[in-house]
């Protein structure tokens, strides 16, 4: 192995979101047409997943304790966490994930701007919002009821529209976009274990197949205004704390269903941005439905003595 | 659950569990980040278990697995393609071939990891199980510890090189003995 290798230096900044579009092309290239490159490449990523899992494992030192000798972790597969795997198989959603116990949870509302997509007049951004207290939206359009779909709450919702799986269309996602300001919440509902929960309700015109809806959310410690600012690459950096889940509903279940995920807060967050969608079906030649989105709801948890 | 479900769920466990590491350095070594790496992860995780077959030895189940691994992570690149640059179809195929022709090295490479690591001095050690903690950032880190963001990405780099000759050491050192 040349550690000489210039290419290194493209891997690290692939791996670290520092690479421009014609270093990224130059790593493909080179993966294209390098085996030996290739493996060592597919060799660096198993050595920093490794790192990563090891590092979960392990109590993590106070940076101004890194000089000082510390409890070393050890090797420790995630398998060891097997007991925490839930399955929940009962309900419109399935649940994989590693559960952690917490007692004492208190839950206290945040305000989201038209919760409940009830102003009709309003003014949709188009993507992201750059400022707190609006909406944005890809492909979406706040109607009233409609075809037999009535709104959840109140007399409007918003309305995904059907994106069909075709090869020129790149985004196949419907999204809508929120955009939380968190400097205004009291210090001591900000803690390590804080926690957002956020749930939205989404309805489809056809509930003869499955439909998958996304909920993402993206804690970032810059105010609003900055951190909507080139938001995606910011978003794709390791260092942003960002959680994402699918759903997916039950082939013949009609009417409204509602999903939540929940996101770790980290002392300091300025903003959430927050992107629901709906995803198209997998298979092509299946119709792709119209999906509605109502209800948004988003709430901190953390322990029973940190909030106020 | 009944006592057949139960079954079914304790076999998926023992053969996904058996497997999870490989497939998520094949799915790391397909996506750009570790946040893309456990989402995809998350979704092949549910399918896995939604259309487990228990009829399946481990071989097949390894088989399926990468198979549903690949198709889920093309999946996700097909619908961020908007976010950021992607690999071609190609890459793809080419580096899922690499995953899978070199999986027991691989494996063992992560196993000769923590060998490797209490070989790093103490700062060094500390410093990547600090970076590598959830939640932490390079940037903050960085500020913390009195030195530039692209100094510490550096660091934690030529760290990473370092470990991988070491790994590589240790598995030679390994077979001739």
């Amino acid at each position: 192995m040349n550690t000489n290798d210039p290419r290194f230096e493209i891997i690290r900044q692939s791996r670290d979101g520092n690479a421009s579009s014609e270093e990224l092309a130059q790593l493909e290239a080179s993966l294209r047409e390098d085996p030996d490159f290739r493996e060592t490449y597919v060799r660096y990523m198993n050595l920093d997943m490794a790192l990563g899992t090891v590092a979960k494992a392990a109590p993590r030192p106070a940076p101004t304790a890194l000089r000082q000798p510390a409890r070393w972790f050890t090797w420790r597969p995630l398998t060891a966490a097997a007991a925490g795997i839930v399955f929940g198989m009962l309900c419109t959603s399935v649940v994989f994930g590693y559960v952690t116990q917490r007692s004492a949870v208190r839950k206290m509302p945040l305000s989201v701007y038209d919760a409940g997509l009830e102003d009709p007049k309003q003014t949709l951004n188009d993507g992201l919002p750059s400022q707190a207290g609006q909406w944005g939206i890809d492909n979406a359009k706040m109607v009233p009821a409609e075809g037999g779909i009535t709104p959840l709450a109140g007399n409007h919702m918003l309305r995904l529209e059907q994106i069909p799986r075709e090869s020129t269309v790149r985004n196949h996602t419907s999204r809508a976009y929120q955009v939380l300001d968190l400097r205004s919440l009291p210090a001591s509902a900000m803690t390590n274990d804080t926690e957002v929960e956020v749930s939205a309700s989404f309805c489809a015109t056809n509930n003869d197949t499955s439909s998958r809806y996304l909920i993402r959310a993206i804690a970032l410690d810059e105010a609003p205004v900055q951190a909507t600012k080139n938001f995606w690459s910011k978003v794709e950096s390791d260092g942003v704390v960002s959680e994402s889940q699918r759903f997916d509903s039950v082939p013949g279940s009609a009417g409204w269903q509602t999903f939540s995920m929940t996101l770790r807060l980290p002392p300091g967050s300025k903003t959430l941005a927050l992107i629901f969608g709906a995803v198209p079906p997998e298979d092509a030649s299946l119709p792709a439905s119209v999906h509605y989105l109502d209800e948004v709801q988003v709430s901190l948890l953390s322990s029973e003595t940190s909030l106020p | 659950m009944t006592d057949s479900d139960r079954e079914q769920h304790d076999q998926f466990l023992r053969l996904f569990m058996g497997l999870e590491e490989s497939l998520r350095v094949f799915v790391r070594s397909l996506l750009f980040t570790h946040d893309e790496e456990r989402e995809v992860m998350q979704e092949v995780a549910v399918v896995l278990w939604r259309k487990f077959d228990p009829s399946m030895d481990s071989e097949a189940f390894c088989r399926w697995a990468f198979g549903v691994a690949r198709i889920e992570a093309l999946t996700f690149r097909r619908d961020r393609a908007r976010d950021r640059h992607t690999f071609g179809d190609e890459v793809f195929e080419l580096l899922s071939q690499t995953v899978l022709e070199h999986s027991d090295s691989l494996e063992a490479e992560r196993r000769a990891l923590d060998t490797c690591l209490q070989k790093l001095p103490e700062d060094q050690r500390q410093l990547v199980q600090t970076a590598y903690a959830p939640g932490v950032k390079i940037d903050h880190l960085a500020t913390q510890l009195g030195r530039t963001a692209m100094a510490l990405y550096k660091t934690l780099h030529r760290i990473r090189l370092t470990l991988m000759d070491c790994t590589r050491r240790v598995l030679a050192t390994e077979e001739l003995t």
